[in-house]
C-alpha cells in the first residue's frame, strides 16, 4: 500500500492559485524528496498533507485512508509527524518538556486528568530516549529559546519523531544550518526515520541527492517530474527549469 | 518532605485563625478567602492556558445566584448542597460560554467573555421574578450540622470561616492537581503554541474547553461562598468590576504561580480595606498601582518575593564585600 497519495490537488490564497493539479505517490518505506523553486507550493502541499488547509479541489489519501480536511490532530494522531520550515516549538518549556509533551500525546494522555505526569516513569524515559538519539541530552533543562538555532533545528526534528509518525515530513529541516550542521542533520535524518516513511522538503541537492530514493520537482505548482534521483539529475526539462540555474548559482 | 511539614503547619495555622482574629479581622479573611479562589481559577486560564477572560464573574455571578435560589426554593437543602448544584450550573454555563469564546484567540476571545459575562448580567438584572433585580436576592444559609460533633452557626463568623476554608482548601488541592496531570501541562501547551500542539495530536478546542469549564466550575464554588457569606446576591456580582478586579488581583499576585493570585486578592482586600479608611479617592490609589504592577513588575509580588529570595541567598552564601567569582564558561 501506499503511504501517500495525493490526486490532483489544487489550492490558492486570494486568486492566486499555488497549486494546480499535483499527483504525488509516496510508496511505504520510501524517502521522498520535493524540490522546487521558491513558491512553488512546497509548504503549501505540506500544510494541505497535515491538515492545516483544506484543498480547493482534490483528494490526501494516507495508507489508503481519505484525509481531505480533517484537522491536524486527528491526522497526527493517525501517525503523520511534521516538522516546520520556521522553527515551531515551545520556546519558554525546557528542551525535555518540549519532547515529553509529544511523548505524552503519543501515549494518548492528551486529556488525561487523574494520573501525575511527572510519576509517569516511562514517559519521561521515552523523553530521555528521544533526547539522547539526537543528541540533546546535555540540553535536557534549557529553556527552548536558549538553544542554539542548530540545535532548535534538532529539536524540531526531535518533537516530529517523538510522536512515534510512521509517516514523517520534514519542511527544510537544514535551512539556514552551515556545512558542518548540515552533514550532522542529514545524519540524524536518517537515523531518527529508519524504517518509516519520509517526505522531506529540501532545497540543498547534496542533501537531496543522499538522502532520497525518489525526488519529484514542483514547478509553478505542477509535478514537473518525479524519479530516482538519478533520472532527475538527468532529465533535461528539470535541468532547464530548475537544477541548471541552482547549480549555476552554486558555482557562481 | 520539609515542604509537606510547612504545608501541613500552614493548614493547621489557617485553622487556628479564628481562635485569634477579631470578628473584622475574620470577616476580611472570609473574603479573602472566596476571592482568592476566585482569582486562582481565573488564573488556570489566563496563567495556564494564556486565555485572557474579562468575563470571569459570569460564572462567579451564576455560582452566587444558583446557591442563592436553591437555598430559596428546596426546603430544608443543606448549604453543601446548595454549593455543589452552584458548581454544576458554573460547570455548566462554562461549557456552554466556552464552546463558543475557545475558537477565538488574543483580544476577540477577551471581548465575546465579556460580551457573554455583559449578556448575564443584563438577565440577573432584568429577570426580576426571579433574581429580584437590582435589590438583590437574599440569601438565607442554614447552618452545618457536622455528625456526632455539633453544628456550626452560619450566623457566626468563626463558624462559616472554618467550613469555607475546608471547602476553599479542597478546591485548591483540585486545582492544583489537575496543573499536575498530563491534561494540565496540555493547558500550558494551549498557551505556549496551540499551533504546534495540534501538530503533536493535542486537540486544542477540546484541551481549552475543558480549562475553561474548570475554571468556570469553581469560579462559581467562589461564588457561592461569596453570596452565603453576604446573604445577599446581586447583579454586581457579576458585573464589570468584578470581572476587572479578579484580572487585577491575578496579576497584582503573579501569574506564573500557582498561589500568586491568591496572594494578590488577599493584599488587594487588605491594602483596599486600609485604603478605603484613609481617603475617599482609593480607587485612584488602586488604579495607580495596578499602572505600577504592570510597568515594572509584571510577574506581580510572587515574583518580587522570588527576586527578595534569590539575592538573599547569594547574598548569605558568601561573606560581605567579596566580589562572586564569574562562572567558569560564563562572560
Amino acid at each position: 500500500m501506499n503511504a501517500l497519495e495525493l490526486r490532483d490537488i489544487h489550492h490558492g490564497f486570494a486568486g492566486l492559485q499555488v497549486l494546480s493539479g499535483i499527483d504525488l505517490t509516496v510508496a511505504e518505506g520510501e524517502r521522498h524528496a520535493i524540490i522546487g523553486p521558491n513558491g512553488a507550493g512546497k509548504s503549501t502541499l505540506f500544510n494541505i498533507v497535515t491538515g492545516r488547509f483544506r484543498p480547493r479541489r482534490g483528494r490526501v489519501l494516507y495508507r489508503g485512508q481519505d484525509i481531505t480536511g480533517a484537522p491536524p490532530h486527528r491526522i497526527a494522531r493517525l501517525g503523520v509527524g511534521r516538522s516546520f520550515q520556521i522553527i515551531n516549538i515551545f520556546p519558554r518549556l525546557t528542551v525535555f518538556q518540549n519532547v515529553r509533551s509529544a511523548v505524552a500525546s503519543r501515549r494518548g494522555l492528551r486529556l488525561d486528568a487523574w494520573s501525575r505526569l511527572d510519576a509517569r516513569s516511562e514517559v519521561t524515559r521515552e523523553a530521555e530516549a528521544v533526547l539522547g538519539l539526537l543528541g540533546l541530552a546535555a540540553r535536557r533543562d534549557t529553556p527552548a529559546s536558549e538553544l542554539s538555532y542548530g540545535e532548535q533545528r534538532e529539536l524540531e526534528i526531535a518533537l516530529t519523531v517523538a510522536v512515534g509518525p510512521d509517516l514523517v515530513l520534514l519542511d527544510e529541516p537544514t535551512a539556514g544550518l552551515n556545512t558542518e550542521e548540515t552533514r550532522k542533520a542529514v545524519e540524524l535524518i536518517r537515523r531518527v526515520t529508519e524504517g518509516k516513511t519520509l517526505v522531506m522538503v529540501e532545497h540543498d541537492m547534496d542533501v537531496v541527492f543522499t538522502l532520497a530514493d525518489r525526488v519529484s520537482v514542483i514547478y509553478y505548482g505542477r509535478v514537473l517530474a518525479s524519479g530516482t534521483p538519478d533520472e532527475i539529475r538527468g532529465n533535461e526539462e528539470v535541468r532547464r527549469a530548475y537544477l541548471g540555474r541552482k547549480a549555476s548559482v552554486a558555482g557562481g | 518532605m520539609r515542604r509537606r511539614a510547612l504545608l501541613l503547619a500552614a493548614v493547621a495555622a489557617l485553622y487556628a485563625l479564628p481562635a485569634v482574629l477579631d470578628t473584622v479581622r475574620l470577616r476580611m479573611a472570609i473574603e479573602i478567602l472566596y476571592f482568592g479562589l476566585f482569582a486562582v481559577s481565573f488564573n488556570l486560564l489566563f496563567g495556564y492556558a494564556g486565555l485572557l477572560s474579562f468575563g470571569h464573574a459570569a460564572t462567579f455571578g451564576v455560582g452566587g445566584y444558583t446557591v442563592g435560589l436553591v437555598l430559596k426554593h428546596v426546603p430544608g437543602a443543606p448549604l453543601l448542597a446548595a454549593l455543589v448544584a452552584g458548581a454544576a450550573a458554573g460547570a455548566l454555563v462554562g461549557l456552554v460560554i466556552g464552546a463558543f469564546c475557545v475558537r477565538l484567540r488574543g483580544t476577540y476571545f477577551a471581548l465575546l467573555t465579556l460580551a457573554f459575562s455583559q449578556f448575564l448580567y443584563a438577565v440577573a438584572l432584568k429577570w426580576r421574578a426571579v433574581t429580584r433585580g437590582d435589590d438583590g436576592l437574599s440569601v438565607a444559609v442554614p447552618d452545618v450540622a457536622l455528625p456526632g460533633l455539633g453544628v456550626l452557626r452560619m450566623a457566626d463568623s468563626g463558624g462559616f470561616y472554618l467550613v469555607e476554608l475546608t471547602i476553599v482548601l479542597a478546591c485548591l488541592a483540585v486545582a492544583w492537581r489537575f496543573t499536575r496531570t498530563p491534561l494540565g501541562h496540555a493547558v500550558v501547551l494551549m498557551r505556549e503554541n496551540d499551533e504546534r500542539a495540534a501538530f503533536l495530536g493535542y486537540n486544542v478546542f477540546a484541551t481549552k474547553l475543558i480549562v475553561f469549564t474548570v475554571a468556570a466550575t469553581l469560579a462559581a464554588v467562589a461564588g457561592g461562598l461569596f453570596a452565603s457569606f453576604q446573604r445577599l446576591v446581586s447583579p454586581a456580582a457579576l458585573d464589570l468590576t468584578t470581572g476587572t478586579v479578579v484580572v487585577f488581583m491575578a496579576v497584582l499576585g503573579g501569574t506564573g504561580a500557582f498561589l500568586g493570585p491568591f496572594l494578590g486578592a488577599a493584599v488587594y482586600m487588605l491594602f483596599q480595606d486600609w485604603l478605603s479608611k484613609t481617603t475617599e479617592n482609593w480607587q485612584f490609589f488602586i488604579g495607580l498601582l495596578f499602572v505600577a504592577m504592570i510597568l515594572y513588575a509584571h510577574h506581580g509580588l510572587i515574583g518580587l518575593v522570588g527576586r527578595g529570595w534569590g539575592l538573599w541567598r547569594r547574598l548569605a552564601r558568601r561573606p560581605a564585600g567579596v566580589e562572586e567569582p564569574a562562572a567558569p564558561g560564563k562572560l
